[in-house]
Parts: C-alpha cells; sequence; structure tokens
C-alpha cells in the first residue's frame, strides 16, 4: 500500500515509534505492533516513524503488552539502523484527530512546531549509541576484602577470640559496624572512581537508580551516550573495573538514545518533567 | 570475573525499561499531562493518549521502582482525557 493511500485511510490516530531524518524509503512493512504497517510522516527533512490506529491506548494481558513493547523497540531498532540516527518514543504515544484536524496533520504539526530541536538532535545523535553500565559487587567477598584490608577491623577481629561470650558479643557488632561503615566509605570512593573514568568516553552520561538483585549489591547504574568509535575503548575500560575480585560488571547495547532522547526538555524529557 | 569488550545483548527486560520509561513524549505549548513517568502533552488540547493501566501492570511486570507521583498524575490523565485545560507540571 500506498503511503498517500495510508494517510487518508481509518483508523484515525497515529502511533508514534520514533523521530527519524528523512531518508528515501517512506514505508517499512507491516512491522508494527499487531503487524499494522510503519510508514513515516514527514515535515522538511525529519519525519515520524507512525502506524495508524484507533484513538485508545494500547493495552491487555501482561504476555500482550510485553509484546507490542519488545514489537516498539525493535520498530525502533530497524528504522535506526536505516536512518542513521534517531529519537525514539516512549511506548504507547499517540496522537488523535480533532475537530480542527486528522491525527496526520497533528503529526505533522508536532514536527514543524518542534523542528529546530528534533533537527538538533537527530544531528547531535548521529554515530552515537546509548550503552547500558551497571556494576555490581558480591557482598560477602567485599565484606571478606574489606575484613583483610582494614586495619582496624583487622585489630577488633582478633581481640574478639580473647574475649568473653558478653564481651564478644559486643565486638562482633562492633565489626559488623565497621564493616558497614567502611563498606559505604568504599563505595562512594568507587563509584567516584568508576564514574571519573567512564565519563571520558561519553558524550553524556545519566545516573539511573539502583535497582534490588537477589545475590549482588548494585553500586552504580549508568546509561552513557557514546560515540561509536569510542565503544570498545570504554569496554576495555570496564573490563578492567570487572577484573577486580567481587566486582561484577553488566555492558548493554548499543541502544537507541531512549534515556537521552527523554532528556530534551522541549519536547517532554526529563528536564520538563523536573522543572 | 570478566566483562565482554562489545555490549553483550540485551534481555526483554531491559527493552521494556527503557521502551516504557524513557524515549520521548509529546508536549506543545508547555502544558504537559502526564501519566507515570510517560509524558505526553496536549497537542493543542488535542490529545496524545498514553495508557495508565498498562503502565501500572508493566511497571510491576519489569520491577520498575514504583513511581511516587501516582495519585498526583492519575489525576491529571483523568482531566487529560477530558482535554481539559490543565495546570502546568509543578
Amino acid at each position: 500500500m500506498g503511503v498517500e493511500n495510508l494517510e487518508e485511510k481509518a483508523p484515525q490516530a497515529r502511533y508514534i515509534y520514533a523521530v527519524i531524518p528523512r531518508i528515501d524509503r517512506d514505508n517499512f512493512g507491516p512491522i508494527g505492533i499487531e503487524g499494522n504497517t510503519v510508514y513515516t510522516i514527514s515535515y522538511k527533512d525529519i519525519s515520524a516513524v507512525v502506524h495508524n490506529c484507533p484513538p485508545e491506548p494500547y493495552q491487555g494481558d501482561e504476555e500482550t503488552v510485553k509484546e507490542m513493547v519488545a514489537t516498539h523497540g525493535d520498530v525502533v531498532d530497524a528504522v535506526w539502523e536505516e536512518a542513521g540516527s534517531i529519537l525514539p518514543m516512549s511506548f504507547d504515544v499517540i496522537v488523535r484527530p480533532h475537530e480542527e484536524g486528522s491525527a496526520h496533520d497533528n503529526v505533522r504539526k508536532w514536527l514543524e512546531d518542534q523542528y529546530e530541536t528534533l533537527e538538533l538532535k537527530l544531528d547531535d545523535f548521529r554515530d552515537k549509541v546509548e550503552l547500558g553500565v551497571q556494576i555490581f559487587w558480591d557482598p560477602a567477598v567485599i565484606t571478606r576484602r574489606i575484613a583483610e584490608e582494614n586495619e582496624d577491623i583487622r585489630d577488633l577481629m582478633a581481640d574478639v577470640a580473647t574475649k568473653s561470650r558478653g564481651m564478644a558479643y559486643f565486638y562482633q557488632q562492633k565489626i559488623a559496624d565497621a564493616v558497614k561503615k567502611e563498606m559505604e566509605a568504599k563505595a562512594d570512593r568507587d563509584y567516584s572512581d568508576y564514574y571519573r573514568r567512564l565519563r571520558a568516553y561519553a558524550e553524556d552520561t545519566e545516573v539511573n537508580k539502583i535497582k534490588r538483585d537477589k545475590n549482588r549489591q548494585m553500586i552504580m547504574n549508568l546509561s552513557l551516550l557514546v560515540r561509536r568509535d569510542k565503544v570498545t575503548a570504554l569496554g576495555e575500560t570496564l573490563a578492567e573495573i570487572g577484573e577486580q575480585d567481587g566486582v561484577e560488571v553488566r555492558f548493554t547495547g548499543p541502544w537507541p538514545p531512549y534515556t537521552f532522547a527523554a532528556k530534551i526538555a522541549a519536547i517532554g524529557g526529563e528536564a520538563e518533567k523536573k522543572r | 570475573m570478566a566483562v565482554q569488550k562489545v555490549p553483550a545483548s540485551y534481555s526483554l527486560q531491559e527493552v521494556m525499561d527503557r521502551v516504557l520509561d524513557r524515549g520521548i513524549v509529546i508536549v506543545t505549548r508547555n502544558v504537559l499531562f502526564s501519566l507515570l513517568g510517560l509524558e505526553t502533552l496536549l497537542l493543542e488540547a488535542r490529545v496524545a493518549v498514553v495508557s495508565v493501566d498498562t503502565y501500572l501492570k508493566y511497571a510491576k511486570a519489569v520491577g520498575l521502582t514504583p513511581l511516587d507521583r501516582t495519585r498526583h498524575v492519575t489525576e491529571y490523565v483523568t482531566r487529560g482525557r477530558e482535554t481539559a485545560e490543565l495546570p502546568p507540571w509543578p
């Protein structure tokens, strides 16, 4: 189906996957959510990547939604590869028609209104990728290392053997407190050190929330915007960090710049949210 | 412990995390209506729609940290669906 037909065809709302630099291709075929045909709506040299949908949000049971979110991710990946740069949208952003214009017109109007920002950022994100870096500690190993390396804690541990039961309990509490305190201090020091080393490879960074994990302690959760030609060097630095005993590094990507697109204030990103 | 020098391929959960919680939402006229971290703006009182139920379900399913603006945001969304003039985001 030609794009002209898609533009006119019901249903009347547009699900938006991303904004890309305009390319020759304006139809990506039935790769969208629920097999919808994915095509572009353009203004000047930028394009919104969309499919036609009813004017209501997508929802469903867990499996259905998981599938839809994964498809959204796949579409973003596919068009990113072709277009070379991308501003990905969040899941389920749908533009509706209104009395004065179709959804199609509204999308084009949005591109027009935000043209300068979108164009600038598309240019900025070209040849850059988002990488996820998470650094974990194995608490058992780190605790042991601290106990071995910290003189005060070592002394306390030597003392405890000579104490009566009541006093030993008191000493164990003291040791536990000292270890906890030293662990926090070490986490701060290591965090600063890792951040400084990783930041050197990144055009931008975003600190994400620490997540809970059953067996390991996450001490850092970063998104980095990195030029493609620096990814390997960053990986080597991460390998150095990961070689330390009790330290584990998780390195994911290359991602389309979801995190960094979301920071663009003028089009509804993080900065806007915080204002 | 070793780390690969090039990034590992990512898991579905990581895709979920990004696609649901990040990415652009639409803004015009500085009238922001938002739900649960997915921001969207009225296109001059023409609405961009995002699903509350879906997000709630998903936030739970993928273990995203509960967002602290839930009540406030839900109120916005309800009004947003009626395309009322919304106050700017505080």
